[in-house]
């Protein structure tokens, strides 16, 4: 692609362009420019398990019709009031609340704005009204429009999963423990403004606690029941996402009655399937772009130019640090994963950093640039709801970031915090990426490595054995026994394997050191 | 130009529609699987009969959510709603703010008049492979698509003619489109949206050129839902 159609389609991004129309031309552009290369081939890719065929997909469309339903109905009144009575007794209490609501909501509607409307437009009054400062009131709450992104089922998590082609479940687990440092980290911070500031602190009473709790009964078990369905086996992640969906919709229409079958469920449906019809429309056509990336081979090439300057895996983190935050400024979160993702993830692999750490420093990134100057998208909708000058904003959102920094150094310097809950829950099954005996690390190129497999696009992938319908289903054979067939639990406890079966170790051990390359 | 808009608000409430059965459709058939493969692990028989027949449900599940994201897609450009870096379409004075989108939506036109050619192209090249469950060996010994191969033959060959499918296959083949199985017919809706996004850019193209010689200009709120 020439220079000056580069510039052009740099300028049609900036001047507003859809950025579906932005990818979907660079695509076009490019494969024009590769000589024996159709663009049909990569267009196909839409139609594979890159994304039409992907399990994950269909849980976009039922997390994100969730999230607006909670959104419209009389879940936020009831969590602020529910939150209020838990924790308004704490120094900065209101904060707090403010906080673990957001988190809560974020969580179901994916960071789309939705909390900083909901939840910003409920709190931010009262905020004020606590005496909080302005920009103390402005940042929190924009601050929370991105706060819950780490917490299952958010939805840019999926999509890293579908992109960067690894377990969706195991990523949840990654980022509980990150998810629980950032918001005690703001949390620690309206304590202190709370007790700086001598706020008023409402007294903890008891049955009032309790009659919140009971009122919003429904909401709260939410995420409980979601969480204990999908790690107990009992529902597959489409399932859990369907559960979700046919849950808030029997609550908020037949159990509170705060939406209307037949007066806000159409608009609902509409509003929410026009935000997943903007991301998988950047999903789909960012398919073609990454398509190129890869036969061009451009991973490649920034590791071979990276070679030289970074040596270790601390140095790599850093620089990824640095360069992801620009991207956060500069992109929105959907765009940057479906564009960056299959960039990086190669390289990360060639430094032995753990995929799933790899996404929840990825996804830490792109929350703290959800609120980054210049283009942070919830900097331009906590103006627009709470009618203040972007600048303002700028300059509201600064200690927070600094704030939501520093538990992203924590949280990218020490991996355990990502991988140590995903290892823990994996033990009672097959551990795809233990070392082999014979054979180096996995953080050495040299090794095998089955995650390396999954993500790189010559090998063998095992989400293609998931979704083929002749295929083996690896989830089925977890949560399942069925006769005849694999038990992967009982592989890791017999000394031999049968012969006919599916052999992972054996696969690990016996590949070629070029199968990864 | 007002028909145009008139036309265009009314398929955009069509599009709504379809979206909403689709999607609770989906809602309850992954429900309904959950609970029934539940059911089938401790034992219970029926439900093993009744999840047998949902075989279908998977690949419903996948293609749902292509038609989704599609007529989502369709719909975010009628709302005008698709993500894009918009700081200078925000702080651009009216008659700024028409020129931009008159730029940026004939562009986005073109893009999507030229992504409906190679998804196109892609079906098409999708729907050449017949699968051995839509073939019957005909009498020449060549393999004929279960629609187009005599009812005698079908009966041989052990399949029985999906005649909802057939009758779709006949009225696509109008169009040029000779579709092998129901599932590559449904890849249509690809290029389809991508054709009919490409004609709701253009009129607003259009529309912002008018208001630009006629210098009115309509507030934020014209032209959506």
């Amino acid at each position: 692609m020439d220079t000056l159609w580069i510039v052009l389609l740099v300028t049609l991004a900036l001047l507003g362009a859809p950025l579906f129309a932005i990818f979907g031309a660079a695509s076009m552009l490019l494969f024009a420019g590769l000589p024996d290369t159709s663009i049909t081939g990569a267009a196909n890719d839409v139609f594979s398990e890159k994304f039409a065929d992907s399990p994950l997909l269909v849980t976009i469309p039922l997390f994100t019709f969730a999230g607006y339903v909670l959104a419209e109905s009389g879940t936020p009144h009831r969590l602020v009031k529910l939150s209020r009575a838990w924790l308004g007794w704490m120094p900065g209490g209101l904060a707090m609340v403010c906080l673990m609501a957001s988190a809560f909501f974020t969580t179901f509607t994916g960071g789309s704005g939705i909390t900083i409307v909901a939840i910003g437009g409920l709190l931010y009054p009262a905020l004020l009204a606590d005496k909080y400062k302005e920009n103390f009131s402005l940042g929190l709450v924009t601050t929370g429009g991105s706060l819950g992104l780490l917490f299952p089922p958010s939805v840019p998590m999926i999509i890293y999963g579908v992109v960067a082609g690894i377990m969706i479940e195991k990523l949840f687990l990654a980022g509980l423990i990150p998810g629980i440092i950032t918001v005690a980290a703001l949390a620690t911070y309206s304590s202190i403004t709370g007790i700086k500031a001598k706020m008023v602190r409402t007294k903890f009473d008891a049955p009032d606690a309790i009659k919140t709790l009971w009122e919003a009964k429904w909401e709260a078990l939410l995420p409980v029941a979601l969480l204990g369905g999908m790690y107990s086996g009992l529902m597959r992640i489409h399932e859990a996402a369907a559960f979700t969906a046919i849950y808030t919709l029997i609550i908020e229409v037949f159990v509170y009655r705060d939406v209307s079958f037949r007066k806000d469920l159409p608009r609902i449906i509409r509003e929410s399937m026009t935000l997943v019809g903007a991301i998988l429309a950047i999903l789909a056509t960012a398919i073609g772009f990454t398509a190129f990336l890869i036969q061009a081979r451009v991973p490649m090439m920034i590791l071979d130019a990276m070679e030289g300057l970074i040596q270790s895996q601390v140095m790599f983190l850093i620089a990824l640090n640095v360069f992801l935050i620009g991207v956060g400024m500069l992109m929105d979160i959907f765009s940057a994963i479906v564009v960056v993702v299959p960039l990086i993830v190669p390289i990360a692999q060639r430094f032995g950093v753990d995929p799933y750490h790899l996404g929840i420093v990825f996804l830490l990134n792109l929350e703290i640039g959800y609120m980054t100057p210049p283009v942070g998208l919830n900097l331009f909708i906590s103006s627009f709801r709470f009618n203040k000058p972007i600048t303002q904003l700028y300059r509201a959102v600064l200690p927070f970031i600094g704030l939501l920094g520093l538990a992203l150094i924590i949280v990218t310097y020490i991996p355990a915090l990502s991988t140590w809950i995903p290892n823990m829950m994996e033990s009672t099954a097959v551990d795809l990426d233990a070392p082999i005996e014979g054979v180096e690390d996995e953080g050495d190129a040299t090794g095998l490595d089955l995650d390396q497999l999954e993500g790189d696009d010559v090998g063998f992938d095992l989400d293609d054995l998931e979704v083929d319908d002749e295929g083996l289903d690896l989830d089925a054979l977890e949560g399942e026994e069925p006769e005849g067939e694999l038990d992967l639990d009982a592989l890791e406890e017999q000394d031999e394997e049968p012969q006919e079966e599916l052999d992972l170790d054996a696969l690990e051990a016996e590949g070629s050191p070029e199968d990864v390359q | 130009m007002k028909f145009l808009q008139r036309l265009d608000r009314k398929l955009a409430r069509g599009e709504a529609a379809i979206a909403s059965t689709v999607l609770l459709v989906m809602i309850f058939v992954a429900a309904a699987q959950a609970t029934l493969r539940n059911l089938t692990n401790v034992d219970v028989e029926w439900a093993n009969l009744v999840l047998e027949r949902m075989s279908w449900a998977d690949s419903f599940l996948q293609k749902g959510t292509l038609w989704l994201a599609f007529f989502g897609a369709s719909l975010s450009t009628y709302d005008e709603k698709h993500i894009a870096i918009d700081v200078l379409p925000r702080l651009a004075p009216p008659r700024g703010k028409q020129l931009l989108r008159a730029i940026v939506n004939t562009f986005a036109s073109v893009t999507c008049f030229y992504l409906g050619r190679v998804f196109w192209l892609s079906v098409l090249n999708n729907a050449q492979e017949i699968p051995l469950e839509y073939s019957v060996l005909g009498a020449s010994d060549q393999m004929i698509h279960v629609c187009d191969a005599p009812p005698n033959l079908v009966v041989d060959a052990g399949l029985s003619r999906p005649d909802l499918f057939c009758a779709v296959r006949d009225a696509l083949e109008v169009f040029g489109a000779q579709m092998s199985t129901p599932d590559v017919a449904l890849q249509l809706i690809v290029p389809a949206m991508f054709m009919f996004m490409s004609f709701r850019f253009i009129s607003r193209a259009i529309a912002a050129v008018v208001a630009l010689i006629t210098k009115q200009y309509p507030d934020e709120a014209e032209g959506k839902g």
